[in-house]
């Protein structure tokens, strides 16, 4: 496998490559197949991989920042990858691993995460407008100041999750956890508590239509 | 939230769905430095103009006050009434601002909870504004425990320039003075009436005194929130967004944005003709780069350009702190572009630099006839473009509903409908295509309308004010036009990416 061919785009089928710590930054590898691929520390900052098909690869902390991910990520392994200010706008991230991953200022309107695991992630000012977010665990994730408008959270997991100024109108936060979160001045009008654990969860500043508690 | 503060009871009177109609409020979180440097930007207003001002402060304790009470002795030669409220410390009363016969101290007790928060109301005919605050409880803080610094501790609460707003706090501030004086809440309730006289003399219900100074005070608001104003330590610990800043660095980052999403928020409300423009030319702007494939951080930039686009409209907007606004020195390098005033106010924040170009060059033409600098064609920044023909094709279709609104009696046939105000405003804008607007940004424009028509809804809802920081990334402060190319070859900066053109 010649990496230059991969740098030049000539290269889409690449499921299961072995791809480990490369350097692949800058590189276009839009509807490239790289489903499975082993893609380990790799640096892939300001890649093109819109289109791309990613399932199950793992990218364990590798550089993804500023690239663009609208691609297919189902299952695949993100863990404490850098993904600062990624373009995943409608991504098919379900049941992936973004476990400590860094997503400040990432782009994630309208993208599948049900069930992915975004423990203790960094989505600080993210863009989440829209995003599909069912079932997901956000434990200990950092949400400050994020944009969640419309988001669904249905019976998602946000125990000590850090949602302090995120704007939370029209979410649907049914049957979600959210035990000991920070909420301080988070905006939820017009969202749907119904069902919904705010277990020592801190409310001071909400803003929230009185009838919704 | 204290029961029985002022908070609390201004909160409570906008809760989501009051029968009063009143705007539910947008809280904030800020930490001491920058409700310092907010406070110190709004006073200083005080002394730059002859504003006459009310002014109404709470510094939880009387300590605090004596740390600013030589600052409030220029203030109170200003002022002709000045109020201090705060749990009394030793030397309270003593100080020799609190001796003048303008200044008034109330004594608060240990246990009532607006010795718990931090105001700052200031009113007059021509200028409003006001920060109100309180401090985070040893439980809100939660399992992170009371900060050890001083600098970090938290407040939550609001600033705004909005005059009702700020006449509704006065006058909870003036009801809870009563208890302790009711002398002094009985001259200062004249004194209220007389000020609201005169604001609500203005022709609108958002009476916006402040707008004529808004620019320079806006601007002090955020040259001192970047540097601090004189003899405050300033915490920015980082100047790059890429870089992780501290949470405090990101307060005071958060907090200049929300200046100038409050002018905006202003200028929107005293225009009753057209009070969404700003939330509906971001979404639209937005749609429209969606359209196009533009990345998100485009789109973000588009959204952020939106909301703030009247601002650019600001007349004689002063910028005396801003570099860029001093006399220039006789070797200064000639201007590339005649200076809009509205846009030289947003100079003042660094990381806007990419929003001021794009809003500067809004007015360009496609055939090159346009202000400020007479761009051409691909030569007008893409984002500019967009936001130029968005914004003219929302003015247009709110004067079209306006005009179905002035008449509900016609007989709704399709010449009457939202629909029909869709069409009109599109048919205007496809009408001057190659000329004023890039044919290809009309097209895609068409699309979008099209869409509309058949029943593809945008969602429309103004921005939370607090919270702006999601639209700001590594490209908000690039350089979008290369100036330093010949005129006949001036290109767009290719450096972000924005190569001036799309594929469609």
């Amino acid at each position: 496998m010649n990496l230059e061919d991969i740098r030049a785009g000539k290269l889409k089928h690449l499921a299961g490559a072995d791809l480990e710590d490369e350097d692949l930054s800058q590189t276009d590898l839009s509807r490239t197949v790289l489903s499975g691929a082993n893609l380990v520390g790799s640096n892939l900052s300001g890649a093109c991989l819109a289109g791309a098909r990613l399932e199950g690869s793992n990218l364990l902390g590798s550089n993804l920042s500023g690239s663009d991910l609208r691609a297919t990520l189902l299952g695949a392994n993100l863990m404490q990858a850098d993904l600062t200010e990624a373009d995943l706008r409608g991504a098919n991230l379900r049941g992936a691993n973004l476990m400590q991953a860094n997503l400040a200022r990432s782009s994630l309107a309208g993208a599948f995460l049900s069930g992915a695991n975004l423990t203790g992630g960094n989505l600080q000012g993210a863009d989440l407008r829209g995003a599909d977010l069912r079932g997901a665990n956000l434990s200990s994730a950092n949400l400050q100041g994020a944009n969640l408008n419309q988001v669904d959270l249905q019976g998602a997991i946000l125990n000590q999750t850090n949602l302090e100024e995120a704007d939370l109108r029209d979410a649907n936060l049914a049957g979600a956890t959210l035990a000991e979160a920070n909420l301080l001045c988070a905006e939820l009008v017009g969202a749907n508590l119904k069902g919904t654990n705010l277990v020592n969860a801190c409310l001071t500043g909400t803003i929230l239509d009185q009838q919704q508690l | 939230m204290l029961q029985g503060s002022i908070l609390q009871e201004l909160r409570d009177a906008h809760q989501p769905g009051n029968p009063d109609g009143k705007r539910p409020l947008n809280f904030g979180v800020y930490f001491k430095n920058t409700l310092v440097a907010l406070c110190h930007a709004l006073e200083d207003a005080i002394l730059m103009h002859d504003y006459q001002p009310l002014m109404i402060t709470a510094f939880q304790r009387g300590k605090w006050y004596l740390q600013e009470a030589d600052r409030y002795g220029e203030i109170a030669e200003r002022a002709p009434q000045v109020v201090i409220l705060a749990a009394a410390d030793t030397g309270f009363a003593d100080h020799p601002t609190s001796q003048r016969a303008n200044v008034a101290l109330v004594s608060l007790e240990e246990d009532d909870p607006v010795a718990q928060e931090w105001h700052l109301i200031i009113l007059s005919p021509t200028y409003t504004a006001m920060v109100l605050c309180q401090e985070l409880s040893e439980d809100d803080y939660g399992a992170s425990g009371c900060p050890t610094h001083d600098l970090e501790r938290k407040f939550y609460g609001l600033w705004t320039f909005e005059p009702n707003l700020v006449l509704e706090t006065a006058k909870l501030a003036i009801a809870h003075i009563a208890a302790y004086n009711p002398q002094l809440a009985a001259k200062l309730t004249d004194h209220h009436q007389e000020i609201a006289a005169q604001i609500q003399r203005l022709d609108t219900p958002y009476s916006a005194p402040t707008v004529a100074d808004l620019g320079e005070i806006v601007s002090r608001v955020v040259a001192y929130l970047e540097n601090g104003p004189q003899g405050l330590e300033s915490d920015r610990s980082s100047n790059s967004l890429a870089a992780s800043p501290s949470p405090l660095s990101n307060n005071l980052i958060s907090n200049e944005l929300q200046a100038f999403l409050r002018i905006a928020q202003l200028i929107d409300q005293t225009d009753l003709s057209n009070p969404m423009a700003a939330a509906e030319v971001a979404t639209l702007a937005e749609s429209l780069g969606q359209l196009l494939d533009l990345p998100a951080w485009q789109l973000h930039r588009l959204r952020l350009s939106g909301l703030l686009h009247r601002i650019a409209f600001l007349q004689d907007a002063a910028t005396p702190l801003h570099p860029s606004a001093r006399p220039s020195s006789p070797t200064a390098v000639p201007l590339s572009c005649p200076l809009i005033p509205g846009v030289q106010v947003l100079r003042t924040m660094q990381r806007l630099k990419a929003i001021a170009t794009i809003l500067t060059h809004q007015t360009e033409r496609w055939d090159g006839q346009g202000t400020p600098a007479g761009l051409a064609g691909d030569e007008i920044p893409l984002e500019s473009r967009i936001l130029g023909l968005v914004a003219c094709f929302q003015q247009r279709l709110a004067a079209h509903r306006s005009r179905l609104q002035a008449t509900p009696d016609l007989p709704l046939t399709p010449a009457a409908t939202p629909a029909a105000a869709y069409a009109a405003a599109l048919a205007e804008c496809q009408a001057e295509q190659g000329d004023r607007w890039d044919p290809k940004l009309v097209e895609a424009l068409s699309l979008l309308v099209n869409g509309l028509q058949q029943g593809l809804s945008l969602s429309v809802t103004p921005p939370k004010i607090a919270a702006g920081l999601w639209l700001l990334d590594s490209h908000s402060d690039e350089d979008l036009i290369n100036w330093g190319a010949s005129s006949e070859h001036r290109s767009l900066s290719t450096a972000s990416g924005n190569s001036g053109t799309y594929e469609s």
